[in-house]
């Protein structure tokens, strides 16, 4: 159980996230979409304690991660799982080294099963025999597989998926959705996905929260965001070149296009 | 319409005047901060054994060609100059001394130091920027393990100890570059060359030759990876991350030598 | 080859670089100890350093060691090849070569081949660096003096009372021949002396000059202004002498008798003197061909040899006593895998500089493996777990090492935590700083032998810090732990202090 309440982030004088508030049950997929730039990834990076927020409180089975101390928060954090958007991959160790990595780490298991376990978590990705593989050797759907790999081999409580799909094309993208759903079920782990992909969100999503200008402007299930009331979640659920979401962009461009008009005016004068 | 326009050309300089220093400032502070968190990393367990081998074959065994080209002819251009200078006033027999003196205490650990910090310098903000805007630092820190004591604390420590090493070898081929060019070149006596090559040369000045030489490997280990960690913005960032940790160890290298040097003799 | 292997190689090059310039820089190196010390003292060292050469004859025989402050006189240690001997009546000088002034120790041999100089002994005889400059002026002042006493000479002849004192002086002149031939009996071998330092001066100032043209040039020219005056002095000089020898004949007629006397004397006193040197030389000849008890001492070789070999042989044991050193020391090591501390104790004798023994205990919380392994059935029946643990407790061991050391490196052997082990330390920064490497328990089940890296630095006297890598080459079991530890120690005079007791020897 996460919950989040009243989380904010400036990065200088841009605000992010400006008081988000939200509850993601425990075993159960969590998907939070919004357009680019929205602050979708500083939300979960807030999560998992790689940034920390400017106020709110970050509750992870009832203890709050802002407040923590970095012993306690590498405690806390052990409890995750996150699949980066590029993988992250690290370049210089090969596939079973990267999928090792936190075994090792925290010596969970003794040198000489760890092979062993390592084939075992790159099963349920789908993958075989590519522990001696280098990361520069595989195509993108393979990394993420591999990244995801990763992120399960110290058996987390709470898996984090940033842009799961991005980049894949379509049939790897279901692939990694219906592995997302087949973790959530044989693992039974909490997850939050963060996506602009409408598709791979209503596929693998138990509820949906729609980020938008810093806040979380609307929750539900699936079908519910299908039937929502709100223009702006309806504009991004249909993916709409018109509506409130663009519209105001497009009062802006007017806007500067105005004021450069009259400058050229007045130089020319 | 130009006065305004001077006045705004000057606030502008002394505005980047002022980032500059800031940021310089900023940078001095952080790599401190650096140096602070690679020495409280050190003792924690896990030991990073594997990696601080790695470091030091990456930064001792394959620096050492370019580390060895460069003393030698270090060593042989000082014996040419001061071969000629010397020679003025027959005073010839000196050469000998003045090139083991020089490369033991000066050049020998400056000029490793400069190669390193091209050489290593670049690759370690090279490698960390990249891991930096790929995401793959925060990788890290998900898996339970520290960038700092995952990352900097084996390529400071190997740096810090592989220097003096290579230093060792760039005394010994600059004296015996020295040695070449004296004794075959310019027809000194070698008997004399040699007496005279340790007659004032002390353990002291090769120890304190070897000290400078770990204090450079720890800045450019420092400074490179706090560039590479600061590094952001793809290929371009990791380009200029780059650019910048080699320019700002390669001065570190020769700033510090200054007043090591100052308080050493 | 594995990269371990690469790095190891290049390091350990490193090492043989850096002991290879440690023997060629320090002092003498290999030879450090070889060859004696002899010591000189001069009224200053300007321009020498340690490392100085010490030449004979020109030929390179030693370096300066030290220089140090005895008094007010500086005082050289030299280190002399143990192959070329020092006769005892040498003279050394500091000299310079070359333009630069590059100064060295020239001992100009003595003639006494028979008696050289011992290991520590002292060159008696040196020879001031001479400013040519001051003794033209001394010169001048002395022919000024001459041109007085001249004239007063003059004067005085002049005078009756005069005549009467040179009289008197004749007849002391009796007196003094009469005994001249008793003091030259007794003193042939002063005059050799004397002629041979004469000769050993004239060497020298030629050497002298030869190196200062510069001041030879102004002292020649000072010679000049000085033969000049001389010139213009000399008419009336002249006149003077003329004068004065003129009286001196009248004093010599009216003595006759007694000039007669006189010189009788000298004739018989040359003649005593012929004598006795050829008695001496027969003397020496007998000596020389080895007749005699004397002679027969002198030239046994085997006898002198035993001679110094039991001298040596006293010296080193009168030299062990007292250097017999005793160390104690205690210090623990708080080691990171595990969290443990490791404690040592050791007693050190150590006999000479160079050599020591050390017997010690280990208190090593990870001194004994114990593996269980426990099978448990579980339900459903049939389902068996079996679980595995190693357990490390506590063992108390001990050390035994003998050790010996060459120049900064220290070699040691022996027992190490109650197994056979091996051992090099380095030791740098006046011996506080301690760089080692033990290797032992070579027969450990399925694991490489036990390497400890370390490093020991004393911060003050009897407190001192130690940190490195205990178990370098075990990578499983997590036997390889990062360590840091304190200690303190004292040696017997501490000890002493401490006590309050008798000084701890055996």
């Amino acid at each position: 159980m996460i919950e989040i309440r009243g989380l904010c982030k400036r990065f200088g004088r841009k605000v992010v996230l400006d008081g988000v508030d939200l509850a993601i049950p425990k075993g159960k997929n969590t998907v939070v979409i919004g357009g680019s730039g929205t602050g979708k990834s500083v939300l979960i990076k807030c999560a998992v304690g790689l940034l920390r927020p400017d106020a709110g409180e970050i509750l992870i089975d009832g203890a709050d991660i802002t407040k923590m101390n970095e012993a306690e928060r590498v405690r806390v954090r052990q409890k995750f799982g996150m699949l980066f958007q590029g993988a992250a991959l690290f370049d210089s160790l090969d596939v079973g080294d990267n999928v090792a990595f936190a075994l090792r780490r925290l010596k969970l298991y003794p040198e000489r099963q760890i092979r062993d376990v390592v084939e075992e978590k790159l099963s349920m990705v789908g993958l075989r025999d590519v522990q001696r593989l280098m990361p520069a050797e595989l195509s993108g759907g393979m990394k993420k597989r591999v990244g995801l790999a990763r992120a399960i081999a110290s058996e987390p409580d709470i898996l984090l998926y940033d842009e799961p799909t991005t980049g894949l094309d379509p049939i790897m993208a279901d692939v990694i959705n219906d592995l997302i759903i087949s973790l959530r079920e044989t693992l039974g782990v909490t997850s939050i996905a963060i996506t602009h992909d409408m598709a791979s969100a209503c596929k693998i999503a138990d509820s949906i929260a729609m980020l938008y200008r810093g806040k979380i402007i609307e929750v539900g299930t699936p079908d519910e965001i299908r039937a929502t009331s709100n223009p702006v979640v309806a504009q991004f659920v249909a993916g709409r070149a018109h509506g409130p979401i663009t519209d105001e962009n497009e009062e802006f461009v007017r806007f500067v296009r105005r004021t450069h008009a009259a400058d050229e005016g007045t130089r020319r004068g | 319409m130009t006065e305004p326009a001077r006045r705004s050309g000057a606030a502008r300089l002394a505005e980047g005047l002022g980032e500059r220093v800031y940021a310089m400032l900023q940078d001095l502070g952080d790599i401190f901060t650096l140096f602070l968190q690679v020495v409280s990393w050190i003792p924690r367990p896990p030991s990073e054994f594997r990696n601080v081998v790695k470091q030091m074959e990456e930064v001792g065994v394959r620096s050492m060609p370019v580390v060895l080209v460069t003393a030698t002819f270090t060593g042989m251009v000082l014996a040419l100059q001061s071969y000629s200078g010397f020679q003025r006033f027959g005073a010839t027999s000196f050469v000998g001394s003045v090139v083991a003196l020089s490369i033991t205490r000066e050049l020998g650990p400056v000029f490793a130091g400069l190669m390193v910090s091209g050489r290593v310098g670049a690759s370690m903000a090279a490698e960390l920027g990249t891991m930096k805007v790929t995401e793959q630092i925060d990788a890290l820190v998900t898996l339970a393990t520290n960038p700092v004591k995952y990352l900097v604390v084996p390529r400071v420590l190997a740096a810090t100890v592989v220097l003096p090493v290579l230093v060792v070898f760039a005394d010994l081929v600059g004296i015996l570059g020295g040695y070449f060019v004296a004794v075959y070149l310019l027809g000194a006596n070698p008997y004399v060359y040699i007496a005279k090559t340790y007659q004032y040369l002390q353990m002291k000045d090769i120890y304190t030759g070897l000290i400078k030489a770990s204090v450079f490997g720890m800045l450019i280990a420092l400074i490179s990876c706090h560039h590479g960690f600061i590094a952001q913005g793809g290929a371009e960032g990791v380009g200029r991350a780059t650019t910048r940790a080699v320019v700002a160890s390669s001065m570190m290298v020769l700033i510090s030598d200054y007043f090591m040097t100052s308080f050493m003799f | 080859m594995s990269r371990e292997a690469r790095v190891g190689i290049f390091v350990l090059m490193g090492l043989i670089v850096l002991t290879y310039f440690t023997f060629r820089v320090s002092k003498w190196g290999l030879i450090a100890d070889k060859g004696y010390r002899l010591t000189v003292d001069f009224e200053s060292a300007a321009g020498l350093e340690p490392k100085s050469d010490v030449k004979m004859a020109g030929v390179p025989i030693g370096k300066v060691e030290e220089i140090q402050l005895a008094g007010n006189r500086a005082r050289l240690v030299l280190r002399i090849a143990p192959k070329y001997r020092i006769p005892i009546d040498s003279v050394a000088s500091i000299q310079t070569q070359g333009l630069l002034g590059e100064k060295y120790v020239e001992i100009v041999p003595g003639k006494d081949l028979q008696q050289t100089l011992p290991a520590g002994g002292k060159v008696t005889h040196t020879l001031a660096p001479t400013n040519l400059d001051a003794m033209v002026r001394k010169l001048e002042g002395i022919g000024d003096d001459i041109k007085k006493f001249t004239s007063t000479l003059g004067e005085t002849f002049g005078t009756e009372e005069g005549k009467q004192a040179l009289a008197d002086i004749l007849r002391d002149v009796r007196a003094t021949t009469a005994s001249l031939r008793a003091v030259v009996q007794g003193n042939e071998k002063r005059f050799d002396r004397i002629l041979v330092n004469i000769d050993k001066l004239s060497s020298d100032l030629s050497e002298i000059s030869s190196v200062n043209k510069e001041d030879l040039r102004v002292t020649i020219a000072n010679l000049r202004s000085f033969s000049e005056t001389l010139k213009s002095e000399t008419p009336a000089l002249a006149r003077k002498l003329e004068e004065m020898s003129d009286r001196v004949s009248g004093v010599v007629g009216d003595n006759r008798a007694n000039v007669k006397e006189t010189i009788e004397n000298l004739k018989v006193a040359s003649a005593k003197l012929d004598n006795t040197l050829d008695a001496a030389g027969r003397v020496m000849e007998k000596i020389d061909r080895g007749e005699g008890t004397l002679g027969m001492l002198v030239n046994d070789n085997t006898a002198h040899n035993s001679l110094t070999k039991t001298l040596e042989g006293i010296n080193r044991y009168v030299r062990k006593t007292e250097e017999l050193k005793t160390f104690i020391d205690y210090h623990l090591e708080w080691q990171a895998q595990s969290s443990d501390f490791k404690h040592y104790a050791n007693l050190r004798l150590q006999p000479t500089a160079d050599k020591y023994y050390q017997i010690g205990l280990v208190d090593d919380p990870r001194g004994k493996l114990d593996t269980n392994t426990t099978t448990l059935t579980t339900t459903p029946p049939g389902t068996t777990e079996t679980t595995t643990s190693e357990t490390y407790t506590n063992k108390l061991k001990f050390t035994a090492l003998i050790a010996k050391r060459f120049s900064g490196f220290t070699v040691k052997g022996g027992v190490m935590e109650s197994t056979g082990g091996v051992g090099l330390d380095y030791e740098v920064l006046k011996d506080r700083l301690t760089l080692g490497l033990d290797a032992f328990d070579f027969s450990r089940k399925g694991l490489p032998p036990h390497l400890k890296a370390y490093g020991n630095y004393d911060i003050v006297k009897n407190l001192f810090v130690t940190g490195g890598v205990d178990d370098v080459l075990a990578s499983e079991r997590d036997l390889r732990t990062l360590f840091l530890g304190i200690g303190i120690k004292f040696a017997d005079e501490d000890l002493k202090t401490v006590l309050g007791a008798v000084p701890i020897k055996p």
